[in-house]
Order: structure tokens, then C-alpha cells, then sequence
């Protein structure tokens, strides 16, 4: 699995650099990479997840045909060390254009498109949550037992993969509708998403 | 029906080299659409790096027998996920590593193989690569062939049927006729009949063709009765044509025999006019010397009345004798041979002329010789024969003071002849007929000299030259003898 999440690194620097270089230095990265903590790469491959989740989420029509960029937005610690912001640069979403902003407040946040919540809010999840209730933003993270909480989609690690689970009850409430394509990928929480009464 | 099954081979064979030719075509199209369908059904599996979903995604192709691997590449081209047929004979093949910008097909070793993108939010996230076996497009051609061969064997049972059907309608008949026709003409046998079996057109044409036969029958009939009749006629006209032959054979024998006996009774006259005369001439020379002696010796010793006597006595003798030589001569012409060669008339004409100018120098006769005329004769006898004519046209004009004889050749009768004409006595033609008979004479001795043996002679001359010799004259106007040789 280190050999696919690799490839992944190739594709992101063969952006950026001469291919020479690249080349040399992804050999050397390989090295390293295969050698160190997986850390780093692992949220390079999260954060072109969470684009990709972009892709194959309905956001309810009062959201979708909102002006200005769309918005992916970090609460807490930013892990992703600019990996999101590079995944991002220069691609659009239904022809928004992408911004990445970090927040420290949930109130701040709120208006974002997706929102990836940061281990360093591990105690105040519920409560984001609750604030977050109804609001059609895509809650991420990778804080366990998260979508049984009533997060959205929750990063899991298998066998050296990254993966993720997606509790479709949350994104319903919140009027977001993952594609069946998602889905199927996902393992399937239904979680105690605060229904509505 | 060989037109019919040609045309339909050629047919098929034309629709099932078209489904050839577009088939491939087709395949590509079915296949492309299949490959579009699962990359699409594989960009979440491919973006978020699940091969066991997108290999999950690809096993559908099952259900497409013909397609025999699958293989998901991500975009740097390495392989992602596969598929393979699950016949337990089926080994992958695709390649673990391709160009990370894949696209297109090729034909190869009897698969088919066809790459597509795999393309999000317009972006290539990746390359699906699907194989297949052409036996789906041989099991439909294979298929397609049999329907037309199928095709192609009821339309020729049908074809066959309908035209055996038909034949017994209309080529049997007429097949029939055609026979019946060939029998006739072959046999010469009129009275066969073609059957007639319905009563459409080709009735209508077996019953005219019936008609025909009888028309040809009667008239056989009565050419054959006039045949017969003609026959008959033949036959009675040949009887009485080799009667008449055999009649004329009888009297050719008759005249033969005749002509053996005539021949012989000549000879034998001749030989007896010859001696006779020869055994005449004996004595007669005595009595016409002797009296001669009498006359120039004795004179004195007679008185008028025996000299007289005397003198009748020798003319008498002179008489015969010029008889004697006459027939001698008659006698002569008849037993010698007849040499024929050309000889020229004309000069012998003239010789006769001179030497009858001759005997009488006082006369004034005009003669009117036809130059330069030729016969094929015996000169000697012809010889005579003018002596004999021309001697006659002298004598017979002697009372004529314009004397005039001619003699030249003319077309008479529509024969060449040639003729000696006189101006002097001529003759009643009542008497023609009595002309050449031996001792014959139109004219009294007193009036004209002669024994009548001349034209006797002439006449056989000219008849032993194989001519004709006739004469035409007006009482004291002339006579004309025609002769032919």
C-alpha cells in the first residue's frame, strides 16, 4: 500500500517541479517514505479524499447556487502541513473556485462547504455537532467513533489504507446526499444522527 | 430455377459480406460503450483507491460471455484492478503497466482489445482496458449464413415445386406437342394426334396444331392418289413408247435386211451393167467400124437409098455407143470409191466452162462463176457432175442468143447449196419428179441431144456425197439445179 500512496505523491509533484528533479527526488522521498511514519503521506491521500468528496456530494440547491468560492474549511490543528491546499489549487468545484480556510471557532465555520474537524477538538465534537445540526456543511474527521457521533464521513485506517466510513443518516439531516458511487465505498454507520422530531 | 438460386446466393452472399464489413464496427462501438460504462461505474473506486470495488464493478461484465478480461489502470498507467472470465480456462493478459494516456483498439490474435479514459470533473483519473473474443460476431455470422442458407433451400423447394407445378400446366403440353410434332416429321405419319388437356391457350394451340396434322393428311391423301394416277399414266406411256421402239427396232431390221438385199441387188446390177457394157462396146465397135468402111469404101457400089440406110445405121451405132459410154460411166461412178478432199468448185467450174467454150467457139454464152468457193468432194466425180449440169445449162440454152449460166453457192431452204441457173428452156415442174430417173427426158430428142443419162449420174453422185440435189424451172424461162454434198 506504500507503493499506491507513492503514486500518488508522483502525480502531485510531477505538477509542480521539472521531471528530472522529480523524478530524483521521489526516489529519494520513496526511500524515505517507505522507511519513516506514514504521517505525512497520509494526509496528503486524505486531503485529495476530501476533494474527491467534492465530487460525489449533493449539496441541497439553496447551498449549491451560493456565490463566491467554495469552501473547505479546517477546525482546529491543520494536519494536512498545505497538502490540502496543493490538492486543491487551481480546481473548482461545479465551477467554484476552491478556497481552504482554517478556523479555530465552530462559529466561524459554519459557513464553510465542508468542514474537517481537527483531532485537537477530540473533547468538543458533540458540541460542534449540535451547532452544525441542519447546516448543510460536510463534516469530516478522522477522530474516532466520529460518525457514530453524528459525523458525516470519518477517516478510518485499514491495513495501511486509508478508508472511511460514512454515516449517510448525519448528511441527510444536513440535506446532503453522497452518491451511491461513495457509498459503496464507504462502510456504513447508522449512527444516532440526531434525527429531527 | 438455376436463375432464381443464383440470384439469391448472390444476395446473401452480398448481405453477409456487408454484415462482415460492419460487424467490426459494431464490435468496437458495443465494446467502447461497455468500457465508457465502467469507467464511469469506476471513478469513486479509482479516485479513492478501492481496487476491490472497482474489480467488484468490473465482475458485472460476466454477464457478457464474449468478454474475456478486464483491467482498470490508475493514471500513471499501473494496473489497478482486474477481470477475468470465470471458464477456468481464461488466463489473464493484459499488461501490469501501459502508457498512461491509453486510448484506442486493435485487432489481435483473434480478440479484440479496446482502451478507454477514464475521465472526472474532465480530468483523466485513469485508463479501462477490456478484451474480447470474436466469437460473438462469428457465432452471428455463423448464424446469419445457416438463416441464409436456410433461406436459400426453402426458396429453392419452393421455386422447384411452383415450377413443377407450372411445368405440368404449360411445359408438359407443350413438351408433348413437340414430341408429337417430331414423331410426325420423323414417321411421315399424318395421322397422329396430339392429346388436348384443357382448354386454355395451350388447348387452343394443341387443337390448331390437330387441325394442321388434318389439313396436312388430306392433302397427302391427294398427292398420293395423283401420284398413283401419274404413275399409271407413266406406266401405260412407257408400254406403248417401248412398243413403238420395238416396232421401229422390227422395222430397222426390216429395213436392213432391205438394205443388204438393195446393196447386194445393186452390186450385182452394177457388175452386170459393167460387163454388159463392156461385152456391148465389142460388137458394137464391128457394126460402127465396119459401116464406117462401108460408107468411105463402098460408097460408089450403094444408091442413095443404101447409103441412106447406111448412114442411119452408123448414127444408130454412134447413138449406142455414147448410151454405152453413159452407162459405163453411170455404172462407174456408182462402184468407185468416194475420196473426199477439199477441192475448189469455182475452178472447176471454169475449167468445165473453157472446155465446153471449145467444143462450140461461135457461141456467146455469159458465165457468172461464184469465186473462191471450196467442197469437200471427189474431184473426179465432181468433176462429172459439172460436166454434166453445165453441160446441160450449154445445151438446153443453145436456142437462146443471150445465153446466160451462173453458178454459185446460196442459202436455199435454209440449207447451203449450191446451184447452176440457166436461162434457156427450162422445164414444166409437173415433170420434176421424173428428172433424174435414168434414161429420162423432158425435151424430144429432136429438140434438145441427149441419152437421159446425165442427171441419172448427177443424181447419184451427189447422193453418194451424202447431199441433195433438186431443181426448180419456168417452161422456156430457165431452170435452177440446187445441189448439197
Amino acid at each position: 500500500m506504500e507503493f499506491l500512496t507513492t503514486l500518488f505523491r508522483m502525480k502531485i509533484f510531477l505538477r509542480s517541479a521539472a521531471r528530472s528533479t522529480v523524478l530524483g527526488a521521489l526516489c529519494l522521498l520513496l526511500v524515505s517514505g517507505m522507511a519513516a511514519a506514514a504521517e505525512p503521506l497520509e494526509y496528503a491521500v486524505k486531503a485529495a479524499f476530501i476533494y474527491n468528496f467534492a465530487k460525489f456530494v449533493e449539496w441541497p440547491k439553496e447551498s449549491s447556487s451560493k456565490e463566491g468560492s467554495f469552501v473547505i474549511g479546517i477546525l482546529g490543528r491543520d494536519p494536512f502541513g498545505g497538502a490540502l491546499q496543493q490538492t486543491v489549487s487551481g480546481k473548482t468545484i461545479r465551477e467554484r473556485k476552491i478556497t481552504v480556510k482554517q478556523f479555530s471557532r465552530i462559529e466561524d465555520a459554519i459557513g464553510s462547504d465542508i468542514l474537517f474537524i481537527s483531532t485537537s477538538e477530540k473533547e468538543g465534537v458533540a458540541q460542534i455537532l449540535r451547532r452544525l445540526d441542519g447546516a448543510p456543511v460536510l463534516t469530516i474527521s478522522d477522530l474516532g467513533r466520529f460518525s457514530e457521533q453524528g459525523g458525516m464521513i470519518e477517516f478510518v485506517i485499514d491495513h495501511d489504507r486509508v478508508r472511511f466510513a460514512i454515516n449517510p443518516g448525519a448528511s441527510a439531516q444536513a440535506g446532503l446526499k453522497p452518491s451511491s458511487q461513495l457509498l459503496k465505498l464507504a462502510r456504513i454507520i447508522t449512527g444516532p444522527g440526531k434525527a429531527k422530531e | 430455377m438455376l436463375v432464381s438460386t443464383s440470384v439469391l446466393l448472390l444476395a446473401s452472399l452480398g448481405f453477409i459480406a456487408y454484415e462482415l464489413v460492419t460487424y467490426r464496427n459494431t464490435m468496437v462501438e458495443n465494446l467502447s460503450t461497455q468500457a465508457e460504462i465502467v469507467g464511469i461505474n469506476t471513478i469513486s473506486a479509482v479516485l479513492f483507491n478501492d481496487p476491490t470495488s472497482a474489480a467488484q464493478t468490473m465482475s458485472a461484465l460476466r454477464v457478457k460471455p464474449s468478454i474475456v478480461s478486464a483491467a482498470i489502470y490508475k493514471v500513471d498507467g499501473k494496473l489497478f484492478a482486474r477481470y477475468v472470465r470465470s471458464d477456468g480456462l481464461t488466463i489473464f493478459q493484459m499488461p501490469e503497466q501501459i502508457e498512461g494516456n491509453t486510448s484506442g483498439y486493435r485487432f489481435q490474435n483473434g480478440s479484440l482489445f479496446l482502451s478507454r479514459p477514464i475521465v472526472s470533473e474532465g480530468e483523466r483519473v485513469g485508463t479501462v482496458s477490456i478484451q474480447s473474443d470474436l466469437n460473438e460476431m462469428e457465432t452471428r455470422i455463423k448464424r446469419y449464413v445457416s438463416i441464409v442458407f436456410g433461406v436459400l433451400a426453402i426458396s429453392m423447394l419452393t421455386a422447384y415445386g411452383v415450377s413443377s407445378r407450372l411445368q405440368g400446366r404449360i411445359s408438359e403440353p407443350i413438351l408433348h406437342l413437340a414430341k408429337m410434332a417430331k414423331a410426325v416429321s420423323v414417321e411421315k405419319n399424318y395421322s397422329i394426334r396430339a392429346v388436348v388437356d384443357s382448354r386454355d391457350e395451350i388447348g387452343q394451340l394443341v387443337n390448331t396444331f390437330n387441325e394442321m396434322l388434318t389439313q396436312i393428311q388430306v392433302r397427302e391423301n391427294a398427292l398420293q392418289k395423283a401420284h398413283d394416277k401419274l404413275e399409271l399414266r407413266v406406266k401405260e406411256r412407257t408400254r406403248e413408247l417401248q412398243q413403238e421402239i420395238a416396232e421401229r427396232k422390227r422395222g430397222e431390221e426390216t429395213l436392213k435386211e432391205y438394205a443388204e438385199q438393195l446393196k447386194i441387188v445393186n452390186k450385182e446390177l452394177e457388175a452386170f451393167s459393167y460387163s454388159v457394157s463392156h461385152d456391148l462396146r465389142a460388137p458394137l465397135r464391128h457394126v460402127d467400124g465396119f459401116s464406117q468402111i462401108l460408107l468411105e469404101d463402098y460408097a460408089e457400089k450403094l444408091d442413095e437409098q443404101g447409103q441412106s440406110y447406111l448412114r442411119q445405121v452408123r448414127e444408130a451405132s454412134q447413138k449406142m455407143s455414147q448410151l454405152i459410154d453413159d452407162l459405163l460411166n453411170l455404172s462407174r461412178i456408182t462402184r468407185a470409191e468416194l475420196r473426199r478432199e477439199s477441192v475448189d468448185i469455182s475452178r472447176l467450174v471454169e475449167a468445165v466452162a473453157e472446155s465446153l467454150k471449145k467444143t462450140e467457139q461461135n457461141r456467146e454464152v455469159e458465165f457468172v462463176i461464184q469465186k473462191g468457193l471450196a467442197a469437200q468432194g471427189d474431184a473426179p466425180l465432181l468433176r462429172v457432175l459439172l460436166d454434166n449440169l453445165l453441160g446441160n445449162a450449154w445445151k438446153y440454152t443453145g436456142k437462146r442468143p443471150q445465153a446466160r449460166i451462173e453458178f454459185g453457192r446460196a442459202e436455199k431452204d435454209g440449207k447451203e447449196a449450191y446451184f447452176v441457173r440457166d436461162n434457156g428452156a427450162g422445164f414444166d415442174m409437173a415433170y420434176a419428179h421424173k428428172l433424174f430417173g435414168a434414161f429420162q427426158r423432158l425435151h424430144s430428142v429432136a429438140e434438145f441431144p441427149g441419152t437421159g443419162i446425165g442427171l441419172a449420174t448427177v443424181h447419184r453422185i451427189v447422193h453418194r456425197h451424202g447431199g441433195q440435189i433438186w431443181a426448180e424451172a419456168v417452161p422456156d424461162q430457165g431452170a435452177t439445179f440446187y445441189f448439197t454434198l
